[in-house]
């Protein structure tokens, strides 16, 4: 069983900010409303960019000191009952032990604590919000204890009705970098990473190669980029992968399908990849899907995973991307290739990144990465699309053999890897946007310091979805094949 | 100087001020909670009292660390 709590870095430098201040010599306390997910194989605490985050003033507290804190009974009344008013399900308190420098363990004073505290939830705060619908939202709660030090933090899921009551959380923090505090965070350990990831270790911090090989990444399109990038991710030494494609080999992607082989023509393209891979990287824990990504059965593969990779032809399935990144707090990372034809012969090549909660998504970024139009047809109602089909609006788009090459997917796909471990290993501001035409020599990168766009909160996207993780549908097409009506079926209807 | 926007509360059409927020409309709304991490004070946040049927804590939190 996977747990993850992913705080966007806004909500968790302002916590941080709080606690860790110089001179601060007492601890405190304060609270974060969030929502959690549960898979069948996964947990995930999601804090989002615009969770409501609670810094108790000196007031609210019985008194306080370097080594305790104790909040009055009536304010943590006043905090349980706003919560009870919202829809968020998870209830986070966070506190700190600012003597603690490099990392930080629950004590036995906080272990009764959120015992007690639990056991108040369960037998007497759940029960009353089923039956006090005037001022609460009945739905189960999670109830998360977090401290924080100043180089370190821990967390945990509490829950007394379970013999192992306290389950610990791995931390993560989506920002500019990404940061994480491990359950297992032993850096002894990244010490003995394997002999054959030796050549990473002057640019690759112990630490980082640790994390890397504890991360799951989610990769969707296993074609001509996708292919190139399973590869790639398991040579940095991650240390599990997801890839979903529904697509067969084809004759036509020979020319570009790494490690392909006539011999695989006909044949599921996830399926190909696991066997290389697993050949390649016997330690490597692989999932494939061979279903499109937006199938309701693969839901849970965004809730545990840590990074979301794009290799994809088409923008209606990175709108869905788009979604689930900032629904889950994924950071994502999309590579898009184009060989044009005319005027003349151009090499393209493009990268976008969204850091859900701190860089704008693919809608509001303002760069025109998505072909709306093609979003707009896949996203319409059977009966929309039937009316303008007969007056005269083409919809259906022949499928067309694009022009494509592998040493374009080749280079497309080292830009995508070398901004991903840069993410992880902050050597300079992460890309949000970068585009390579070979014709014009033109090289546009636009990153975090040059160009640092926030998501926008009237975004569809950003201003809807950020943090709502399993709670809410992603943007599924309407199935378009299912009884499509004629245009004389609506007509007759009116 | 943006332009008064136009709201419905309980079916009824306002006026307000582009400024306006949800406290101006609505004062004896009891939510304090907000995103934006100020500081909240004892005393502003047990302003609305706490209605009948809310089960109570039997005590406050205490957290320590040594």
């Amino acid at each position: 069983m996977k747990t993850v709590i992913r705080f966007s870095e806004k909500v968790w430098s302002r916590i941080r900010d709080h606690h860790i201040q110089p001179g601060k010599r007492c601890e405190t306390l304060s609270y974060v409303f969030a929502r959690t997910t549960k898979a069948y194989d996964s947990t995930t605490v999601l804090v989002a960019h615009d969770a409501p985050v609670l810094l108790l003033d000196e007031d609210c507290f019985e008194k306080r000191s370097a080594s305790s804190v104790h909040l009055k009974k009536a304010v943590l009344d006043q905090i349980l009952f706003q919560f009870a008013g919202t829809d968020f399900n998870t209830l986070i308190n966070i506190h700190d032990h600012w003597f603690d420098s490099e990392n930080t363990v629950f004590s036995r004073i906080d272990d009764t604590d959120d015992q007690r505290f639990d056991q108040y939830l369960r037998d007497r705060f759940e029960p009353m919000l089923r039956e006090q619908s005037s001022f609460s939202v009945d739905r189960p709660i999670f109830n998360v204890s977090t401290v924080i030090c100043d180089g370190g933090a821990s967390a945990r899921l509490v829950d007394t009705r379970k013999s192992d009551v306290f389950q610990p959380l791995d931390i993560q923090v989506i920002g500019d970098q990404f940061q994480c505090f491990p359950v297992s965070a032993s850096w002894s350990a990244a010490e003995d990473a394997p002999e054959w990831l030796n050549r990473h270790r002057d640019f690759i911090e112990p630490k980082q190669q640790h994390w890397l090989g504890l991360s799951e990444v989610l990769l969707v399109g296993a074609g001509g980029l996708g292919a190139i990038l399973a590869e790639s991710l398991a040579r940095l030494g991650i240390g599990a992968l997801t890839i979903v494609d529904p697509d067969l080999l084809d004759d036509s992607n020979l020319n570009r399908f790494q490690g392909g082989c006539p011999s695989d023509v006909g044949q599921q393209k996830v399926r190909i990849l696991a066997r290389r891979l697993k050949a390649m990287f016997p330690e490597l824990k692989l999932s494939i899907h061979a279903l499109p990504v937006q199938d309701e059965v693969l839901e849970d593969v965004f809730s545990r995973a840590d990074f979301l990779i794009g290799g994809l032809d088409d923008d209606v399935t990175r709108y869905y991307l788009n979604a689930a990144s900032v629904q889950y707090m994924l950071p994502y990372f999309d590579g898009g290739v184009s060989v044009e034809t005319r005027p003349m012969v151009d090499f393209r090549s493009r990268l976008s990144v969204v850091l859900p909660g701190t860089s704008a998504c693919l809608q509001c970024s303002g760069v025109d990465v998505l072909d709306w139009a093609a979003i707009d047809e896949a996203y319409a109602h059977p009966a929309t699309r039937s009316i303008k089909q007969a007056a005269g609006y083409v919809l259906d788009r022949p499928e067309i053999s694009a022009p494509s090459v592998y040493g374009l997917n080749m280079a497309c796909s080292a830009a995508l890897m070398q901004e991903f471990t840069n993410y992880l290993c902050g050597w300079r501001p992460v890309t949000t946007n970068s585009l390579t035409e070979w014709q014009t020599n033109r090289h546009d990168r636009a990153d975090r310091e040059t160009y640092p766009s926030w998501p926008s909160e009237d975004c569809p996207t950003c201003g809807f979805r950020s943090g709502l993780g399993g709670e809410e549908c992603l943007p599924r097409p309407l199935p378009q094949s299912e009884l499509e009506p004629s245009i004389e079926n609506l007509l007759n209807d009116f | 100087m943006a332009n008064p926007k136009p709201i419905v509360i309980d079916g009824e059409i306002k006026t307000v001020s582009a400024d306006s927020k949800i406290s101006d409309l609505a004062p004896e709304a009891s939510s304090v909670i907000t995103s934006d991490g100020r500081l909240l004070s004892g005393k502003q946040l047990q302003q609305a009292p706490l209605p009948d049927g809310f089960s109570s804590v039997h005590s406050g939190v205490e957290k320590g660390g040594l």
